[in-house]
């Protein structure tokens, strides 16, 4: 009977030994394992697809294997809550979204986890958010719009998410020009272009790979770029139309707090040279994306700067305290 | 008895319903609508139940299975041990402790001796191992490795 | 008639048909498997499908998503456990089958059905599309709070005995739809203050809480009560004969399935899941003989299976022709096509118009192959039911803990599995059935979000009214709730008249 147990007990402890449950060195020969790159979002999606674009890179140039999981839920809270408590070895690292990581821990008492928990390491590209409305409306500008939100009618905008980058775009927009607007909020981006197509909503805000590819069935209005936005010349930027301020959905990675700085400077050479690989910056501007490459200290800047912007807003809109 | 148990029930969904209520007050408009809308159903519903199950006449009713057996709750008990297990020592081990040790368990009275440890230490190793590998290297998924060999 | 040629041509590449067999039959397995969906099949296999050619990539992953929605109908059947959430309709008359010792007869209908529904979706997405999706875009807020009521009424048919228990059961799964992050309004409800509550409960995990864990429970504690015990498993004769004159003599019926299917898969949001319940739903209530449903009818599983696969053709219809995935599967597809450099849109037709029809005519192609697999695997699938309690119990709770952790990574998805299964088992013994509760769950978050949008684009209460019954797919909505919700006295009434004559 004994000799039964001993040979699970052998069998059990050898399967640990191959599995390789050990955890790895220290900066100096990182990376001595498996990197996980975590996705806080489904498969398929936007971010999933940049993360796989640059996997066979990551792989070659950091000589290891890196494998893609996904942590979904609560719109990505779920996966930033699981990453701040990983082993700050960097052999974990996570897909991040501004402004997401900004403002869950800002509306959320219990999100999880706080904006100042996300290590940032780079950010490596951006989708600037557009407003449009249908391709066959009178409405032809932004000055059109506003004197048709103006009119007394209320209008209603379509959008993804509460308190997501469209959310705080719609509100950003309402507060500058002193608006009445109702915001349609949908559970995911392609829903929300359902709605609007379907003559649901009067407009819509929408990523900017969205308006590119239905630029046909609508007229976009203003885009929330900081300058031309190269798939769209044609589209003012809402600076240009007057109303002053960004907006974009802007999609980098980050490691655990208390990282490395070793380590930390390992990805972010690896990530900015995928960013600046001009194969994948054109990919990038055909699919309606903004290739960005912003280092450590610089995405630092942009989060502190951005949080401050949004603090700002969402405390004059009375929807935080 | 029976009577007794649904009222019970009743009592305890009522007792959720209007906890249910007195928390969604908190929520602003358009989270509050739905869940108030979907309570006061419940709390409708309930009700109704409540007085149901009271004037229900006693005959119709069928002989009830018992719910809580020795087996189902020495399952219950084990599920929750191969959770915590889980928790504790990682996937792999606590799938080969819970398997082995439901599988000896259930064998009372089917099998004997020494063949019950066999069948349960072989289906076991066979059953963990197998869906292990397929996971960890084909499906790709991390699975826990808990918090004891951490 | 170059596109045919075309097609044809790259139909005809021996590795591609390879590549399609594979991708169904990896999909029949992963998707028999409790806890793995068609999403994660796909999700799982979309890295292997890089490296392939755009036509091959497409076609291994239609097959496996047409493979996974069928294999979920295996574990239905076997062990009353819906593989994946579009096959909880199979089970209420699968399972029985297979008390009966006739899992063989299940499976065989499962998979006929399947194929056909299959084939029927296919073509429509060959020769409907724009049409269908023109279809799509009429639906709106309204028309999805409504479709959700619809499903809504289905409690009375699926509340085996009580119907207040049913309707409680109902609310008490809308309620658990609401955990987490408001989709609308964004407050986080019912979470205690735990962070790992504000994704809200995952269906699938919710789905094997209430009907697989009560239902190895159950298997344990009557494992030595001779009356309870599952008729063993021994092939019968004729089967494939018998099972195909039961379902091509009622050709509506799978019609009908097929039709329902369809229309809800091109409705993004509502996904297979709704499709097989409303169209059980319906073969019971215009059955002229009830009785037998949910006492292993073939009719229901047919009407169940015929749907779902349907559902799959319908569900591509919206991604095809506007980008928009129709179903949570589909959207992965976009990943792959994004990944192979195309993207889904208004254009993709006139763009990719070769590989879009490969890909149809590779679909219609794969039900097929899913339904010649089905019919050679059912003999031995069936043996199942044949392996000892003592071996099979911790098995499929192996396999449950294991695919519920896999689908979000989440090991809070395995202790929500294993709370909510032993309350679901005390609840389905005191009379509380586990499909009204699951039906509220996957039903409740549709409801919300129509609504709540409902609410926000409308301006006040008259509006909203006016809103509900200006449109005219809202207006035929509410009028089949009414019909659902009087069915069972129009019946009653009917028979009455028939009895004073």
């Amino acid at each position: 009977m004994k000799r039964h147990f001993q040979f699970t007990a052998i069998a059990a402890t050898a399967i640990l030994v191959v599995t390789g449950c050990g955890t790895g060195g220290g900066a100096s020969n990182y990376p001595s394992e498996t990197v996980t790159y975590s996705i806080p979002f489904g498969p398929g999606g936007q971010s999933d697809v940049e993360a796989r674009r640059q996997e066979p890179m990551l792989e070659e140039k950091l000589d290891t294997d890196v494998n893609i999981t996904y942590k979904e839920g609560a719109g990505g809270a779920v996966g930033w809550t699981e990453l701040v408590g990983e082993q700050p070895d960097g052999h974990f690292i996570s897909g991040m979204n501004i402004p997401h990581i900004i403002l869950q821990p800002m509306t959320q008492d219990d999100a999880g986890y706080e904006t100042d928990q996300i290590n940032p390491v780079a950010i490596f590209q951006g989708t600037p958010i557009g407003l449009a409305v249908p391709a066959d409306s009178d409405i032809e500008t932004m000055d059109d719009f506003i004197e048709e939100a103006n009119s007394g009618e209320q209008m209603t905008i379509s959008g993804s998410g509460t308190y997501s980058g469209h959310h705080l775009a719609f509100m950003q927009l309402s507060n500058i020009e002193d608006l009445d607007m109702e915001y349609v909020p949908s559970t995911g981006a392609a829903e929300s272009i359902q709605n609007f197509l379907g003559g649901n909503t009067d407009a819509v805000f929408a990523n900017s790979n969205d308006l590119v590819t239905y630029k046909e069935d609508m007229n976009i209005l203003a885009i929330g770029a900081e300058e031309t936005f190269e798939a769209l010349p044609e589209v003012p930027t809402f600076q240009e139309t007057g109303q002053d301020f960004t907006a974009s959905i802007d999609r980098g990675v980050a490691v655990p707090p208390d990282t490395d700085e070793e380590i930390i400077q390992t990805l972010e050479e690896t990530f900015l040279e995928i960013a600046n690989d001009e194969s994948v910056q054109e990919e990038m501007i055909n699919e309606g994306f903004e290739p960005l490459a912003m280092g450590r200290e610089e995405t630092q800047e942009h989060i502190d700067q951005l949080s401050e912007e949004y603090e700002e807003t969402m405390r004059e809109l009375g929807e935080i305290e | 008895m029976e009577k007794r148990k649904d009222a019970g029930s009743a009592i305890l969904f009522i007792v959720i319903a209007i906890g249910g209520l007195w928390i969604a007050r908190t929520f602003n408009t358009m989270s509050a609508v739905f869940p108030i809308l979907v309570l006061g159903l419940l709390l409708l519903f309930s009700v109704i139940y409540l007085f149901v199950s009271l004037y229900k006449t006693a005959e119709n009713e069928e002989e009830p299975s018992k719910i809580f057996t020795k087996e189902a709750i020495t399952t219950g008990i084990g599920l929750l041990i191969y959770v915590f297990l889980i928790w504790f020592a990682g996937f792999l081990l606590a799938s080969l402790i819970f398997l082995g040790g439901m599988t000896w368990y259930l064998q009372e009275g089917f099998v004997f001796g020494r063949k019950r440890m066999m069948n349960a230490a072989g289906s076991a190793i066979a059953v963990t191992v197998v869906f292990f590998l397929l996971f960890r290297y084909v499906f790709l998924v991390q699975l826990p490795t808990g918090v004891f060999i951490q | 008639m170059e596109i045919i040629q075309e097609v044809l041509a790259s139909l005809s590449q021996p590795f591609t048909i390879i590549y399609m067999i594979f991708g169904v039959a990896a999909g029949m397995v992963v998707g028999a498997l409790p806890g793995l969906t068609a999403t994660m099949a796909i999700a799982v296999m979309l890295p292997f499908t890089f490296s392939m050619p755009a036509d091959t990539a497409l076609i291994t992953l239609g097959g496996i998503y047409i493979g996974a929605i069928f294999g979920g109908c295996i574990a239905a059947i076997l062990i009353n456990t819906p593989g994946t959430p579009s096959s909880i309709a199979t089970t209420f008359d699968g399972y029985p089958m297979t008390q009966q010792g006739k899992p063989d007869r299940a499976l065989i209908t499962a998979a006929v059905s399947s194929g056909i529904g299959g084939v029927i979706g296919g073509l429509a997405l060959l020769f409907l599309t724009p049409l269908l999706a023109a279809l799509a875009l009429k639906f709106g807020p309204p028309e999805f709070f409504w479709i959700a009521i619809l499903g809504l009424t289905m409690v009375a048919t699926l509340s085996s005995g009580s119907l207040l228990k049913g309707l409680i059961g109902g609310t008490i799964g809308l309620l658990l739809s609401m955990v987490g992050l408001a989709p609308i309004g964004g407050s986080s409800r019912f979470t205690f203050g735990f962070s790992q509550l504000q994704a809200g409960f995952e269906l699938i995990v919710m789905l094997i809480a209430f009907f697989c864990i009560p239902q190895v429970i159950k298997m344990i504690k009557n494992q030595k009560d001779p009356t309870e015990q599952v008729q063993s498993f021994q092939q019968e004769k004729g089967v494939i004969g018998y099972v195909f004159r039961q379902v091509i003599m009622r050709p509506f019926l799978i019609l009908r399935s097929a039709v329902m299917g369809i229309i809800v898969g091109i409705i993004p949001g509502a996904g297979g899941n709704v499709a097989s319940l409303l169209s059980y739903d319906a073969t019971v209530r215009l059955s002229k003989d009830q009785s037998t449903f949910g006492k292993g009818d073939v009719r229901g599983v047919a009407a169940s299976e015929g749907a779902n696969n349907a559902e799959v053709g319908g569900s591509l219809v919206p991604l095809l022709a506007l980008g928009i995935p129709g179903a949570p599967p589909a959207a992965v597809i976009i990943g792959a096509l994004l990944m192979q450099g195309i993207q889904p849109g208004p254009n993709l037709f006139e763009e990719n118009g070769v590989l879009i029809y490969t890909f149809i005519t590779a679909f219609i192609l794969s039900n097929i192959v899913m339904l010649v697999l089905a019919i050679f695997g059912s003999k031995y699938i069936g043996k199942v039911i044949n392996i000892p309690t003592y071996y099979l119990a911790p098995a499929i709770v192996f396999l449950t803990i294991i695919g519920s952790y896999a689908i979000r990574n989440n090991f809070t998805d395995v202790v929500t599995l294993i709370v909510f299964g032993l309350i679901g088992y005390v609840l389905s013994e005191r009379g509380f059935a586990p499909a009204p509760i699951v039906l509220g769950l996957i039903l409740g978050p549709i409801a919300e979000e129509g609504l709540s949008q409902s609410i926000l684009i409308s301006d006040g209460i008259g509006d909203l009214f006016v809103l509900f019954v200006s449109r005219p797919i809202t207006i035929i909505l509410i009028l089949f709730c009414i019909l659902s919700l009087l069915s069972p006295y129009i019946g009653k009434l009917l028979k009455k008249t028939k009895t004073q004559e």
